[in-house]
């Protein structure tokens, strides 16, 4: 019976380690072709004989990438910072009072979820345009500063802090918000985790949004960046390669490092303690 | 002292702060243009922010602010612009195959200016390739410049052609190349040509080459007109049935390989594929030649047209005679038209700039060949390309066409053919012009 089970587990291994490698070799392909040469970039299937950096010199000379990467770094990131005040503010409201209309206010941001965002975009424009916020930061960051997965998410998490907690603290002398602040969101540290990452990697990919809302070429976040260096006729792919892989790899590396956040956080309250 | 929220938060917190801080100690120059320019080739944005300084110093006090907008995105954002007139550009390029969804409605509603006039006296009418006006005119006003004439010839496989004792010089019509591609193609190892038989993107450069088209000067739908059926009896066979010379695998990294393998050993090339050509197929340099497209029939047209960009001025331009002579600066200065030509093989428009000796230099990929002069040989003799606002659906329902004529032929071979290609054509030009009949103006 055991010889049986380790073969299962070997079996089952192998499977998993085929679906791995499957699952990566886009990558590794993305990866070999950053480090061909133009001669070679179509003449090998994954990497050349010879090394090449001329697709990272190329993609730094031709544009100015450093400054892409650091505004895609500036709008994901303070998204997330202000999406994770806003939206656990709201969760937390959600979870922890009772007031009138309650339920139909859940219902009705749910319910927006439901809208593909496109639909909303010609008004939001205007919205973006009437308030000065066209080709701006902000004109990023505003609209989306709300998030009603996060309000759903952040109400989830919330409704498992006890109550008991919470009077403790009112009898303390704690102002509502010290509550939120001091005890509450800290008791929620798995589900900011997991929220950063989920929210950051939806921010960093977003492109229409962005495409649509900025015009100076020194405002462009990664995605548009790299849609630029899509031509009509003519197509530098070893250089767009390049930027591609350069724009995955912060989200990769986050990932790595906030991993254990991660699936902490998804998996809070999946098993009743 | 820890934070309390967790290192996710305390890393975008930073990553903020730290981004937030290099932004703003290297802030973006405020610009206050005059002009606003659009356009969406990233080789076209390079060459003219080469050439506007010029501008602004014979226009003193004169900013233009020139954009690169994506050319996936020019179309929807200028429709958008222009319907909610928000944030609409003073100047705009645009790709021939969005330029007829501007024409829409009635000639006050379209957003560009009417530039017939202006193009009428300065004499640039006769002094650019006159077919290349047809793409921009709408009801007989002219609404762009014309940026280019991609003539199209037919790259081949030299190296391959001269050990095969291929001599090109005695292909004159398609009746002679499709002779020489029966007997050079292998099926499944190679193709005499590169044709695809699931969409109509070199379907319509043979149907232009015959003086057919998707539309009529008045903008009525010709797909299924005598000229089209007779291309797609021409076209099916060379892609589908046992005498196939024509194959297709897509592009990319396939094609590379398709080409350097000698899978194909010819491709439908206009000026501005022949770059495309040079970059993805770097390893083909030296063994790779241009020749005229086939023709129809004996002395008949050996060129014909593929893609191309007009410049517009918006109704929403403040100052139209300045952007006019941006236009004129950006389009006419033949010192600058050679460069570009140089760095993408782009024919202009401009008749007179072919003088320069930049279209005369040979060529090493192409096997030493001017193909500046070879192009701008066959240029005159483009064919027109008319337009509609329709044209987008019209490629749509061609498309699907041609891939019910390539069916019914792989299973039904000659047999009944002619009369099936007269039935789809019609069917998916009735379509077209269901939907031109829908056209609320």
């Amino acid at each position: 019976m055991k010889t049986f089970y380790r073969v299962v587990r070997i079996l089952v291994n192998l499977f998993l380690l085929a679906f791995a490698a499957l699952t990566l070799t886009p990558m590794v392909w993305l990866l070999a072709a950053t480090l061909k040469s133009p001669d070679d970039l179509f003449s090998y299937t994954f990497f050349a004989p010879r090394i090449s950096t001329f697709n990272f010199r190329d993609l730094f000379s031709t544009v100015p990438f450093h400054r892409y990467m650091i505004n895609s770094v500036f709008v994901a990131s303070t998204m997330v910072i202000v999406q994770l005040f806003f939206s656990s503010l709201a969760g937390f409201a959600l979870a922890k009072y009772d007031f009138k209309g309650k339920k139909p206010i859940m219902i009705l941001m749910l319910s927006t979820m439901m809208l593909p965002s496109q639909v909303l975009m010609a008004p939001l424009y205007e919205l973006i345009y009437r308030l000065g916020l066209v080709d701006s930061y902000a004109g990023l960051i505003v609209p989306g500063a709300v998030s009603v997965f996060g309000i759903f998410l952040f109400r989830q998490s919330i409704l498992q802090v006890p109550d008991e907690l919470l009077h403790a603290a009112r009898i303390d002398g704690c102002s509502e918000f010290r509550i939120y602040w001091d005890i509450v969101m800290p008791v929620s540290r798995p589900m900011i985790g997991a929220f950063c990452l989920i929210s950051f990697m939806g921010t960093w990919n977003s492109f229409l949004w962005p495409q649509i809302i900025l015009h100076k070429t020194e405002r462009f976040t990664l995605p548009i960046a790299l849609n630029q260096l899509v031509g009509l006729y003519q197509q530098q792919y070893g250089t767009l390669m390049a930027g591609t892989f350069l724009s995955v790899l912060p989200v990769i590396i986050l990932f790595m490092l906030l991993q254990k956040e991660f699936i902490a956080g998804l998996t809070a309250g999946a098993v009743k303690g | 002292m820890r934070f309390p929220y967790g290192p996710a938060a305390l890393s975008m917190l930073i990553l903020s702060i730290l981004s937030g801080a290099w932004l703003a100690l290297n802030p973006i120059p405020p610009k206050k243009a005059t002009l606003v320019m659009w356009t969406f080739a990233k080789t076209h944005y390079d060459a003219y922010k080469q050439a506007i300084p010029s501008f602004e110093a014979k226009h003193p006090g004169v900013k233009v602010d020139l954009q690169l907008v994506s050319w996936q995105a020019v179309t929807s954002r200028l429709q958008a612009a222009f319907l909610s007139d928000l944030d609409v550009p003073d100047l705009v390029e645009v790709e021939i195959s969005a330029a007829g969804s501007f024409f829409r409605g009635p000639l006050k509603d379209v957003g560009f200016r009417d530039l017939t006039d202006r193009i009428k006296q300065s004499g640039l009418y006769d002094r650019m390739v006159q077919a290349r006006f047809a793409p921009y005119t709408s009801r007989g006003r002219i609404f762009g410049l014309p940026h280019d004439v991609h003539p199209v010839m037919i790259a081949y496989r030299r190296d391959i052609f001269d050990q095969l004792g291929i001599d090109v010089n005695k292909i004159q019509t398609w009746d002679d190349f499709i002779a020489v591609g029966r007997k050079v193609t292998i099926p499944g190892k190679r193709y005499m040509l590169e044709l695809p038989d699931s969409e109509s993107s070199r379907f319509e450069p043979l149907l232009y080459q015959r003086g057919g088209g998707l539309f009529d000067p008045q903008g009525n739908c010709t797909m299924d007109n005598e000229i089209a059926v007779q291309t797609m009896l021409f076209y099916v066979p060379l892609v589908a049935g046992p005498n196939r010379i024509a194959s297709d695998l897509g592009g990319g990294q396939i094609f590379t390989r398709a080409v350097e393998d000698g899978y194909f050993l010819c491709m439908i090339a206009p000026d501005w594929r022949s770059k495309t050509i040079e970059v993805d197929v770097p390893k083909m340099r030296g063994k790779m030649a241009l020749m005229p497209l086939p023709a129809v029939y004996p002395g008949g047209r050996r060129t014909s047209t593929w893609g191309g960009t007009m410049i517009g001025i918006t109704k929403h331009c403040k100052y139209p005679d300045l952007a006019w002579e941006l236009a004129l600066h950006l389009y006419l200065n033949k010192d600058d038209l050679a460069q570009r030509f140089r760095d993408t093989n782009i024919l202009p428009a401009l008749k007179e700039a072919w003088d320069h000796p930049a279209y005369d230099e040979p060529r090493p990929y192409w096997s030493n060949q001017p193909i500046g002069r070879l192009y701008a040989k066959l240029a005159p003799d483009v064919p027109f390309q008319y337009t509609s606002p329709f044209v987008a659906t019209a490629k749509g329902k061609l498309s699907e066409a041609l891939v019910a004529c390539v069916q019914y032929y792989k299973q039904n071979g000659d047999k009944g053919f002619e009369e099936f290609v007269r039935k789809r054509l019609k069917q998916s030009a009735d379509e077209v012009r269901r939907l031109m009949r829908r056209n609320p103006y």
